[in-house]
């Protein structure tokens, strides 16, 4: 592939919908083209960014925040068995030696000079990679605790390393939520490293950043905003913040059930439709039904802000 | 003297008695044992009635009297708020849960069912959180629900409608309409326009719009996940916009039906019709074979088979063509439909961004 992939392409490819074949062969144009690799970053940033400013819709449900924390838990319970992983050999050895000892008491003597000599042995075998393992001294919090971010997109032009924020269900909301409402200026965040919340697709990472494991301040690039999308997201905004001021009490289980539900549609609704309006920038049909959907969504906060003042005047 | 005091009781007890019976009677009217209730008030033929609940199912009548009558049989208390004028150009219904409830009006904390009359040229505004309202024969409905279904009937000049979580039903009415359901169903029938002014809208989230013998000059119909169908006679010089996100749309027309197309699709609908639009603008096509039946199927060509249209000019709309060509059972892939039919009065825009356009002919 000699010319730079196109918008689709590009799109396709970060979206994960290529073939394998197709997919192989974008990743490695973009390892070796410097002008798509930008470009894949820049795309990757935007896309995160508009998931993160619906991942408040998809996060409110219960069980997805429950799911989230038994992964957490799992990813922290991996990384301490990662951190130590001599002590279960050390301890089977030192299990069968006791065992040893409980049957011929005898020999404990005889025996404990060949254990300490094993024991020292096993030890030393065990401290030398742990310094190789960066989890390990992650686990430490000596300052380290960095060399268990996701690998991240590097712009190699910079002293400093980018990187893209998490994708999907990773986002942090607080961190990405700004960058959604401001038009056109870009956020500074802290790449979260004590709690990454969710694992990066693969498909997500351009080629040329897998492998490197470097952090420092993650920058956010907000999103380019097609036009009439900036008026849409603050009105959103605002009325997400009046309907979440009501507090859950104001609806009633099963509307509030219903509402998430048709929160979650429309949302996929303008993910869906924006993508297209993003690889299509001059069909005006495709702007219009992303523009629609936005007004939709508009309209079901309005009638739920409505009805939350309603139960609120009635308390 | 004992003999005229008797007589001085025996008047008084005479002259009191049937004023004793009317207070009983009215009593009986406005309160029972059973907790029935009910309360009229005298109104303007074009009074405003308005009723805010937080749950009870609600009926509404017009009906000749110059009066408002509300009728409860499971609120604690209810009462009309008319204000000084007489007859009332307003009336408040307000209805607490328990005889101390403290009446406010604009609070919507009471519950019960409720049945009002009001005069036909009235126009009824309701919002009840939770329960299903009827409405009928009325001049205007502005009725909002969270939770219940909204059926109204035989209105006259407008009606405008939301729910969240019900199925909005609208039959045999006219003037402007506004409907939308969040998770429920839009169901119209029989609505015509009163003013050459009038519009029809029509919206759902996540449900259904089926709209049926509309003969509104400008239609609009959306949903997002659902379908939209349109079946019926076109306005002359009508205007449709008719769209769903990932839903079907669905346009059934009389065969002598005259309108111009612009139909879209955008990932992976097609679009498919029984007329043989005289095509502007198609593109781009792909031929498919074999068609999904469309029924009725009626041959193209004197082989019967299917005409696919040759490309044109990607995206662009092209100018009329002079060798106009044909597209019947058309299906077309991520495409757009540009055309017309007959003398072109009409106006159609469908688009579906990820399903399929239908336009059908109406069997006879």
């Amino acid at each position: 592939m000699r010319n730079c992939l196109d918008e689709g392409m590009l799109q396709g490819y970060i979206d994960g919908e290529l073939s394998a074949a197709s997919m192989d062969e974008a990743a490695a144009h973009i390892a070796a083209c410097l002008s798509c690799a930008d470009a894949a970053r820049e795309a990757e940033n935007e896309m995160a960014s508009f998931t993160a400013a619906f991942a408040h819709e998809a996060s409110v449900n219960v069980p997805t925040e429950r799911l989230r924390d038994h992964i957490e838990a799992a990813i922290d319970q991996r990384q301490l068995a990662v951190a130590t992983p001599a002590p279960s050999s050390f301890n089977r050895l030192c299990g069968a030696l006791t065992a040893l000892l409980t049957l011929t008491p005898q020999r404990a003597a005889a025996f404990a000079s060949l254990a300490l000599v094993i024991t020292l042995a096993v030890l030393f075998a065990a401290a030398r990679p742990d310094k190789q393992t960066p989890e390990a001294t992650g686990e430490e919090g000596g300052g380290n605790e960095i060399a268990a971010v996701a690998p991240a997109l590097e712009n190699q032009n910079s002293t400093a390393t980018e990187t893209t924020p998490p994708f999907a269900n990773a986002a942090p909301e607080q961190s990405v939520s700004p960058a959604i409402v401001s038009s056109g200026g870009a956020t500074i965040v802290k790449a979260s490293v004590n709690k990454p919340r969710g694992v990066r697709r693969s498909t997500n990472t351009t080629p040329s950043a897998r492998g490197r494991e470097t952090l420092t301040t993650t920058t956010t690039t907000a999103p380019k905003l097609l036009p009439g999308e900036g008026s849409y997201l603050e009105a959103i905004a605002s009325l997400t913040k009046a309907i979440d001021a009501g507090g859950d009490a104001t609806l009633r289980p099963s509307v509030r059930s219903e509402y998430e539900r048709n929160l979650a549609v429309v949302d996929q609704a303008i993910l869906t439709t924006r993508r297209n309006a993003l690889r299509n920038p001059q069909d005006t049909g495709a702007r219009e039904f992303l523009l629609s959907a936005y007004q939709t969504k508009v309209e079901l906060l309005n009638t739920v802000a409505d009805q939350t003042q309603l139960a609120t005047l009635g308390r | 003297m004992q003999r005229k005091s008797l007589i001085i009781s025996l008047v008084l007890l005479l002259a009191c008695a049937p004023w004793t019976l009317v207070a009983a009677a009215a009593r009986d009217e406005d309160e029972n044992p059973g907790g029935e209730i009910t309360r009229t008030v005298a109104a303007s033929s074009d009074v405003v009635v308005s009723a805010c609940l937080e749950a009870g199912d609600v009926e509404v009548r017009g009906w000749d009297r110059p009066e408002v009558r509300v009728h409860t049989d499971d609120a604690g208390k209810l009462e009309l708020q008319g204000g000084a004028e007489s007859p009332a150009k307003r009336v408040d219904v307000i209805v607490a849960d328990s005889d101390d409830g403290a009446f406010t009006s604009g609070e919507c904390a009471g519950t019960g069912s409720l049945e009002l009359d009001v005069p036909h040229g009235a126009t009824v505004v309701l919002k009840v959180r939770s329960g299903d309202v009827e409405i009928a024969d009325v001049a205007e409905a502005r009725v909002e629900t969270l939770s219940g279904d909204i059926q109204a009937r035989n209105i006259t000049k407008g009606v405008e409608v939301s729910s969240i979580s019900g199925t909005v039903f609208l039959k045999n009415s006219s003037g402007r309409v506004s409907l939308r359901s969040i998770s429920g169903d839009v169901e119209v029938s029989d609505v015509r326009m009163s003013d050459a002014g009038d519009s029809f809208k029509a919206k759902s989230v996540s449900g259904d719009v089926n709209l049926d013998r509309i003969t509104h000059a400008r239609v609009e119909a959306s949903s997002v996940s659902g379908d939209v169908s349109i079946n019926g006679a076109l306005a002359r010089a009508g205007s449709y916009n008719i769209k769903s996100t990932s839903g079907d749309v669905t346009m059934t027309l009389p065969a002598d039906s005259s309108f111009r197309i612009n139909a879209r699709v955008f990932v992976n609908g097609d679009i498919i019709t029984d007329f043989p639009i005289k095509q502007t603008s198609a593109s781009p096509v792909t031929p498919v074979s074999p068609v999904t039946p469309v029924s009725p199927v009626a041959p193209v060509n004197s082989s019967g088979s299917v005409t696919p249209v040759a490309p044109v000019a990607p995206v662009a709309p092209v100018s009329p063509v002079n060798s106009a060509e044909h597209a019947h059972n058309l299906r077309e892939t991520g495409a757009r439909l540009t055309g017309s039919y007959g003398g072109g009065d009409a106006e159609l825009n469908l688009s579906s961004f990820n399903g399929t356009v239908h336009l059908r002919k109406k069997e006879k």
